[in-house]
């Protein structure tokens, strides 16, 4: 809530904005209006990030072929190219551990959050839905393909393209898949185009070549991925740095570059933020785990443009905002200031029932 | 003695054989919990305690006191209060403690103390002393930690973390966690906060709806951290808009939600469309929004209100024809146990079918 | 579809003489590995756990995974790929 009131503070100067709570006096504010159907009004858009005080997209309005955009996960990605069109096809590229998954389903996440239901093709077969889940996925929905054949991997979420029933397709591209099926990548990226939806092709480095320029073609905004450094407490590795470098941008030009920090939750903590995410859908996993303020060793260069503040943030919280807030957060207040009472305590004083007889 | 709750009464008596052994009246102990319940109603509106004998904690009763001091004064006197309102209704002599978790409270009831006002660090130093057999694990575990030497809650707070998970299991971690201080649990309240509300006076009046909007982002944003935090979703929102120069307050939007949310994207989605439909007859100097929360009841779980939501029956019978089409290659996932050691029991795969 | 797919992939690793992955294979590749972390889990009620699990980084190209050593069967899988 403070950092809210501190956002419209910031934007409105000296406004005052006060907080109360209603008490029960049954007072009911006049002037109803008729209760309105939902189905439509939940369509409607939400507002963009513009005017949040981050500072604006590099793609102006006019220039931008996409009506709305949604967040990559990450402040300083977001800020560089405006979040990622709603259509067309994103091609993510990058090396094995160069942070390409990670910001897919971070923006896996994000666009759920704005109510896309979204397929994952897994040619690979390294799917993990803990990680999703981690990183903020809400696997309700989402579906996983892995086929026997990479072609009805293709005309499977080509279908669920094609009838709408999934706003956004991840296409995890292996390095040594079919030549052949360089038409089919075509056919996707032209079938989201056509309906509207949204394709996220991550390929390695080593796609095969005639697969890497079908994914080329399609793709009107392409994101480079390479690891820049590694974040380590002691001998341990718990990030990495990464650059992302826009290859290609329909709406912007390319070579614009930004670095990114992804942090790698330890298995416990990994466990522990997922659990966080089913106490939130109302499920008791036991207390949520804690994620470390790590001191970061060596500077940070910044290449975002200069609009987007300075500080690169790490941003690997699970979306939705419903959490409560992490304990470890440096400015984060506690839960509360709670009062407990036992009131049957097994103990010196008072009356208390050591054992109990059911009456049959 | 050994003699545990849930215990078979012939291992009891053949522990303890002078024990006395009282006839349960389970209803009783409810209705009496549901009354000091209802009573400390009056305290805070935060009051949260299973009124169910046989769940665990029964017995045991949360309250949260945050901005009450100026109704009942300081912590002290607010627990003061709190105590002899329970008193007068549980029988025995009910003991209470102050602290920052709900972890901490529980173990300072127990000893009748305050962990003084501070982040889980000011938590964790008061927990190190206290004996480790506060915290909640099995008498198993509690078995290790003896045959390990941890007597004091410090004790395993000063392991590393990696090294008790690796003996004790991810369950282990989470007590480590508990030991730091570390309880983020929110309280969840048996009686929601009826209505939050946040305002804003502008200085300078806004024109249009386009910069509401940014507002009406922070301030959904704010308030349903609040009402989440509280163990609450929102039922309605309320959107009340004053003009310049206007003598009093002006366009107001209800807004009805069909399903309590726990998230703000819906509700300013839905104020934000009937606003569109609004045509406002001069600049705005002050917004108010109230949410109205409600609680789930005891075993309720509130379903949360999505957009996706109107197409699941079309996503499901797309998902099934494809699956009769290429049977075992469309997979539903979900997470399983995530804190189980075994990969197949942190994740599921069920393969869609019809 | 097989149920293989959800179990963990092996992964071809040369211990050095604490048994510790000194090498593993990646698409083909016999990369030295830097040991970043490891540590043991040991449950031995219900289906019984005994492995040894590493986190392990390369140099080029700049890898980081996590493998366990199954020590009930003595087979190295890869648990997770830092990606």
């Amino acid at each position: 809530m403070t950092g809210a009131l501190s956002t419209l503070r910031e934007r409105w100067g000296p406004g005052i904005v006060r907080l109360g709570v209603s008490g029960s006096d049954g007072r009911t504010p006049g002037g109803r209006d008729a209760a309105v159907s939902m189905g439509a009004l939940a369509l409607a858009p939400l507002p963009g990030d513009a005017g949040h005080g981050q500072g604006s997209a590099t793609g102006t309005p006019d220039t931008d072929p996409d009506a709305t955009r949604t967040s990559t996960g990450f402040r300083a990605l977001d800020g560089l190219i405006g979040g990622l069109p709603r259509q067309g096809t994103v091609a993510i590229v990058g090396g094995p551990s160069s942070g390409a998954t990670t910001l897919t389903l971070r923006a896996v996440a994000e666009a759920q959050a704005s109510g896309a239901i979204a397929a994952w093709l897994d040619l690979p077969g390294r799917f993990d839905p803990l990680e999703a889940a981690g990183r903020g996925v809400d696997l309700r929905w989402l579906v996983v393909v892995r086929p026997a054949r990479s072609a009805d991997g293709l005309r499977i979420v080509g279908s669920l393209l094609a009838s709408r029933s999934i706003d956004l397709l991840v296409l995890d591209l292996p390095p040594r898949m079919p030549t052949d099926q360089a038409g089919l990548v075509r056919q996707l990226a032209a079938q989201a185009r056509r309906v509207g939806g949204r394709v996220l092709a991550i390929g390695s480095g080593s796609l095969t070549p005639v697969i890497r320029d079908a994914l080329a073609e399609s793709s009107h905004l392409r994101l480079a991925l390479a690891h820049r450094d590694w974040l380590r407490v002691g001998r341990e590795v718990v990030g990495q740095r990464v650059t992302v470098t826009v290859e290609k941008d329909r709406a912007g030009a390319p070579g614009r570059a930004t670095e990114i920090e992804i942090r790698y939750q330890p298995d416990g903590e990994r466990a522990t933020a997922v659990s966080r995410l089913l106490d939130a859908a109302g499920r008791e996993t036991g207390p949520p785990g804690r994620r470390a303020s790590i001191p970061l060793a060596g500077s940070i260069t910044d290449l975002s443009p200069p609009v987007v503040p300075a500080r690169i943030e790490p941003d690997h919280r699970p979306t939705p905002d419903a959490l409560p807030p992490s304990p470890l957060e440096p400015s984060a207040a506690s839960t509360g200031r709670q009062v407990a009472i036992t009131a049957i305590h097994a103990g010196r004083a008072g009356r208390s029932a050591v054992g109990a007889r059911e009456r049959p | 003695m050994g003699v545990m709750r849930g215990q078979p009464l012939g291992s009891a008596h053949a522990l303890a054989p002078e024990a006395a052994f009282l006839d349960a009246h389970p209803d009783h102990y409810r209705e009496v919990l549901e009354a000091a319940l209802e009573t400390l109603l009056a305290v805070t509106p935060a009051v949260e305690g299973p009124a169910e004998p046989t769940d665990p904690a029964f017995g045991r009763i949360l309250l949260g006191i945050e901005g009450l001091e100026r109704l009942w004064g300081d912590e002290a006197a607010i627990t003061r209060l709190a105590l002899a309102t329970a008193c007068a209704i549980l029988p025995g002599i009910p003991r209470a403690g102050i602290g920052n978790t709900r972890f901490g409270s529980s173990v300072a009831a127990s000893v009748e103390a305050s962990i003084p006002l501070g982040d889980a660090s000011v938590e964790a130093a008061w927990l190190a002393p206290q004996p480790i057999g506060y915290l909640p694990a099995d008498a198993d575990t509690h078995g290790r930690f003896r045959r390990f030497g941890l007597t004091r809650i410090g004790d395993l707070a000063a392991l590393p973390r990696s090294a008790v998970v690796a003996r004790f299991g991810q369950h282990g971690g989470t007590l480590h966690d508990l030991a730091l201080g570390l309880d983020a649990r929110p309280l969840r309240p048996r009686r929601p906060v009826e209505r939050l509300r946040a305002q804003l006076e502008l200085e300078s009046p806004i024109d249009g709806t386009e910069p509401l909007r940014f507002i009406l982002h922070n301030l959904c944003a704010g308030l349903c951290a609040q009402l989440v935090a509280r163990g609450a979703a929102v039922t309605t929102a309320t959107l009340t808009l004053t003009l310049e120069d206007a003598t009093e307050p002006g366009p107001e939007v209800v807004q009805h939600l069909p399903e309590p949310v726990a998230r703000p994207d819906p509700i300013e989605r839905l104020l934000l469309a009937r606003l569109d439909q609004m045509t406002l007859s001069g600049p705005i100097a002050h917004v108010a929004l109230e949410l109205d929360g409600r609680a789930p009841g005891a075993g309720q779980q509130l379903t949360l209100f999505e957009p996706q939501a109107a197409r699941a029956d079309q996503f499901a019978w797309e998902l099934a024809a494809l699956a009769i089409r290429f049977p075992g290659q469309l997979w539903r996932t979900s997470v399983g146990d995530p804190e189980a050691p075994r990969h197949d029991e942190r994740v599921h795969w069920e393969p869609v079918a019809l | 579809m097989s149920p293989h797919y959800h179990r963990l992939p092996t992964i071809d690793v040369v211990p050095d003489d604490r048994g510790w992955p000194a090498r593993v294979n990646w698409r083909g590749q016999d990369l030295d590995v830097e040991v970043c972390g490891q540590w043991r889990i040991d449950e031995p009620w219900g289906r019984p756990i005994r492995r040894d699990y590493f986190q392990l980084r390369t140099l080029d190209p700049a890898l980081l995974v996590l493998v366990f050593h199954d020590r009930l069967d003595d087979s190295w899988h890869l648990e997770r790929l830092y990606d």
